[in-house]
């Protein structure tokens, strides 16, 4: 399919609208604004190639396999060999807090033990099969808590702790970490085996929100400025439009300007409306009524601009 | 139209042929992903930071990149896909946020004023454009990427592209003739 010809190539747009669609097209950031990115960028460590990212990926889907049938293998001999004794094949997690010999020796796997409802005919059972258990229980609990806890320390965690090279953490676990800017996450994923062996036990104390901090804090002043979205812009020309029309209908273009498709255009239309009826332009209120009834025919605010 | 000069030097093809790296890659693309992301809403505050996240997650995804020529078919979909979690984001931390800043930290960029008013009426026309057409016509007018590129680029079937680049244009020419009507276009 042979493409069209660019509109910006032919007559078919006066001239100076195409000057514009150019001058739109050689927009760029600042050479402060790249050249901080830029350097951010090599501070990160090297990508996997995509044989090794492959290679590694097959290894680790391998692992948990392995695990998963050694699990179930295990299961399914200890079944068998206990057959009168349903308790004896459940793992240690799931073992209710009345049953455990000692219930406050490990802190965090009785909390998560309690979790787990113990059914009413199983709390009346005699405890009998346990009466062995006491033995078992503590070796069990040690050979199984390296895992467990060191996997529902990073689930209870408030930082994630992400593997080296970076898989392991989520989108959405990492804009939990640092939620101020990516230069920071990709800063603090450097730094990830370190915090890792830095991390109390969970027997020591919970890691302070000191603790819990980037190492390197940003100025609260730029925190805000890059909080500032369209939605607060609009929320504050209202508010300026209570004392001051004309002010509040000058911020209000401009954020047009700025922020031509955002997600509340029809917000700042209306409100730029109400704004021009305020300043008695009603010719400009009323042809901007009329577009804005044209371009969003569906839109929610259409009964409150019918005339 | 001669645009985007900076990034034509640098050349997709030869990036292609290159070795993939992510700060070569940003040398090449940033200025399109910059206007990408304007394009699709985000603030001037917030450009910024969310440029630096995009290029994080091309780092990280590098492995994953396969197609050969299509690198900024390929950004706009992580732009895409970036600028969509950092409107959550926004939704989410507006709640939190108690004091506005002031607004004049937040000034548009300066501009010559003989081109403020086309600028104007350009990106009220872009505005007025529905957003997937919009997408098109934008990447094909103004980035001029190749259709193909700007099927793989939004994720739909070349026919469809084809379709709302036409759309897109019809409305255009419809503001263009509403606009000299009016006597604000020669």
């Amino acid at each position: 399919m042979k493409e069209p010809t660019r509109m910006c190539e032919t007559d078919e747009l006066p001239r100076a609208l195409r000057e514009a669609f150019g001058t739109l097209g050689r927009e760029a950031p600042s050479a402060e604004t790249a050249l901080r990115v830029q350097r951010t960028l090599q501070a990160l460590p090297k990508a996997v190639p995509a044989a090794t990212a492959g290679a590694t990926l097959g290894l680790g889907k391998l692992l948990v396999l392995a695990t998963l049938i050694a699990g179930a293998l295990t299961s399914a001999v200890v079944l068998k060999s206990r057959p009168l004794s349903p308790r004896a094949a459940e793992p240690a997690s799931v073992i209710s807090p009345a049953a455990a010999p000692a219930p406050r020796a490990t802190a965090p796997e009785t909390q998560t033990t309690e979790l787990v409802p113990a059914r009413s005919e199983r709390a009346r059972e005699p405890v009998k099969p346990r009466a062995t258990q006491p033995a078992e229980d503590p070796a069990r609990q040690a050979a199984a808590s390296p895992q467990v806890t060191g996997s529902r320390q990073a689930a209870a965690s408030p930082i994630p702790v992400p593997s080296p090279s970076g898989r392991g953490l989520g989108r959405g676990a990492q804009r939990a970490q640092h939620p101020r800017s990516a230069a920071q996450r990709a800063l603090a994923e450097d730094h990830t085996p370190d915090s890792r062996q830095a991390e109390p036990t969970p027997e020591q104390t919970p890691p302070s929100p000191a603790a819990q901090t980037p190492v390197t804090p940003q100025p609260a002043a730029a925190r805000d400025v890059a909080q500032v979205s369209e939605a607060q812009r609009l929320a504050q020309c209202k508010q300026i439009a209570q004392r001051d029309p004309a002010e509040a209908l000058r911020q209000v273009e401009a954020l047009a300007q700025e922020v031509p498709y955002g997600a509340l255009v029809q917000e700042r239309e209306l409100l730029a409306i109400r704004l021009h009826e305020r300043l008695g332009h009603s010719a400009t209120a009323q042809e901007l009524a009329r577009r804005f009834l044209e371009r969003y025919p569906n839109s929610v605010y259409r009964r409150a601009l019918m005339p | 139209m001669q645009t985007m000069s900076d990034t034509r030097s640098l050349g997709q093809d030869q990036m292609a042929d290159s070795a993939l790296d992510v700060t070569a890659i940003f040398k090449a693309h940033h200025a399109f992903v910059w206007r990408i992301l304007r394009h699709l809403g985000v603030s001037a505050a917030d450009q910024d930071d969310v440029l630096q996240e995009v290029f994080v997650v091309v780092h990280r995804r590098l492995a994953d990149y396969r197609e050969q020529d299509k690198m900024r078919a390929w950004l706009y979909a992580i732009c895409n896909r970036v600028v969509s979690g950092h409107r959550r984001g926004i939704a989410r931390r507006h709640e939190d946020l108690k004091e506005v800043p002031d607004v004049g930290q937040e000034a548009p960029q300066p501009r010559a004023v003989a081109d403020q008013q086309a600028l104007t009426l350009a990106t009220s026309m872009l505005a007025t454009l529905p957003e997937k057409q919009r997408a098109v016509f934008l990447l094909y007018e103004i980035e001029q990427l190749s259709m193909p590129e700007i099927a793989l680029a939004v994720e739909c079937p070349l026919p469809t592209a084809y379709a709302r680049l036409r759309k897109a244009r019809e409305r255009v020419l419809a503001e263009v003739a509403r606009a000299r009507l009016k006597g604000e276009l020669p």
